[in-house]
């Protein structure tokens, strides 16, 4: 152990990312004492979460109910073939736990929902919204507005995606960007692996620069891409003062994060 | 005047596959109006029953939300890109 708190093991393993000038071994002492909550933990959030577990992460929440079925298996990379029938969360612990053995993993077999997310949201600094259904995301979303927790808001469909960072009482919430949600919406859709994987790992970027102070993380921008054609947009987005869930608390306003 | 008018991908199968679509129109508001007319399935994806935009819809022209602008009102020029933003959930 050293002065940063990082021990020699955890020196050796992330020697190449604390070459980043600007993170150093002061960035890596700040995920090891971080801890994030993923949800769910399939096409996108099981990247996410194994990033973020890859990177040194100290501690995750991670939640997904269910058991792995043969569906997932284009994308849910922390999902194996011989899990099949078995509980996804299983897979999810075990596959964490195999990649960072150092990594404290709280392990939770259901979906985040209005009756469960203040808790798991209490559970953490940070939240990664990975959801496939907008009530699940807009639970997680109210429960970081209240407790004033960032979180990053990352969801795709079919070759197209969008990310941003939310803030509360700095940046737009989610429910700024998208007051309702969309009546067609299901939750099975057109998904490459690739696209899941390309915004989750950008999701885990963005944690690791806000956790560790690095580089220019996505404050009121949205980057909205589309693989089909490799266009990007970073589009500003603002608060809407009318927000049912930010606006009518002016205390949010101005916290430190 | 024409703009480009970008779709997202889950709209794209209500508009002959289309993701691009040059549409004529002087604001935001008769640009969408045209575009329901040729493609009247996504009136009601973009606006509702009072022809306000969907509280699941954003609209940017040229990177610049409308919310921003003057809302539908907002004037376009030739050349400009509106792009509808859709929520997504997929994860």
């Amino acid at each position: 152990m050293n002065d940063s708190g990082l021990t020699e093991q955890e020196r050796a393993i992330y020697q190449w990312q604390m070459w980043v000038p600007d993170f150093g071994e002061s960035g890596q002492a700040k995920l090891k004492g971080s801890s994030v909550l993923v949800s769910r933990v399939g096409g996108v959030g099981g990247l996410v979460a194994y990033q973020l577990a890859a990177a040194g992460i100290g501690k995750l929440v991670v939640a997904h109910a269910g058991n792995v079925k043969p569906s997932d298996l284009n994308r849910q990379l922390l999902m194996t073939h011989a899990q099949i029938g078995k509980p996804r969360i299983e897979s999810i612990e075990r596959r964490l736990k195999e990649l960072n053995p150092r990594l404290e993993v709280i392990a939770v077999g259901e979906n985040v929902s209005p009756a469960n997310a203040e808790d798991l949201v209490s559970q953490v600094d940070l939240v990664v919204d990975c959801a496939p259904l907008f009530p699940e995301r807009f639970a997680m979303n109210d429960a970081c507005v209240r407790q004033a927790k960032a979180m990053f808001e990352c969801a795709m469909y079919e070759l197209e995606a969008q990310i941003t960072t939310l803030v509360p009482g700095k940046t737009p919430c989610l429910r700024c960007l998208y007051p309702e949600e969309p009546p067609t919406w299901t939750r099975e859709f057109p998904v490459f692996g690739a696209v899941s994987g390309t915004v989750a790992c950008m999701a885990a970027m963005e944690t690791i620069k806000v956790i560790a102070g690095l580089g220019e993380p996505l404050l009121g921008k949205l980057l909205k891409f589309d693989l089909r054609d490799m266009s990007f947009h970073t589009l500003k987005i603002s608060r809407r003062m009318d927000c049912g869930v930010c606006g009518a608390d002016r205390r949010n306003d101005d916290r430190q994060y | 005047m024409s703009v480009r008018l970008r779709l997202p991908a889950n709209m794209r199968s209500l508009a002959s596959d289309q993701s691009e679509i040059a549409i004529d129109g002087t604001t935001v508001g008769e640009c969408l109006q045209n575009l329901a007319q040729q493609f009247p399935e996504l009136e009601s994806r973009l606006l509702d029953a009072e022809g306000n935009l969907q509280g699941f819809i954003n609209v940017f022209v040229d990177n610049v939300s409308i919310r921003e602008l003057r809302q539908l009102r907002t004037p376009v020029s030739e050349g400009s890109e509106v792009l509808i933003v859709a929520a997504l959930a997929g994860g």
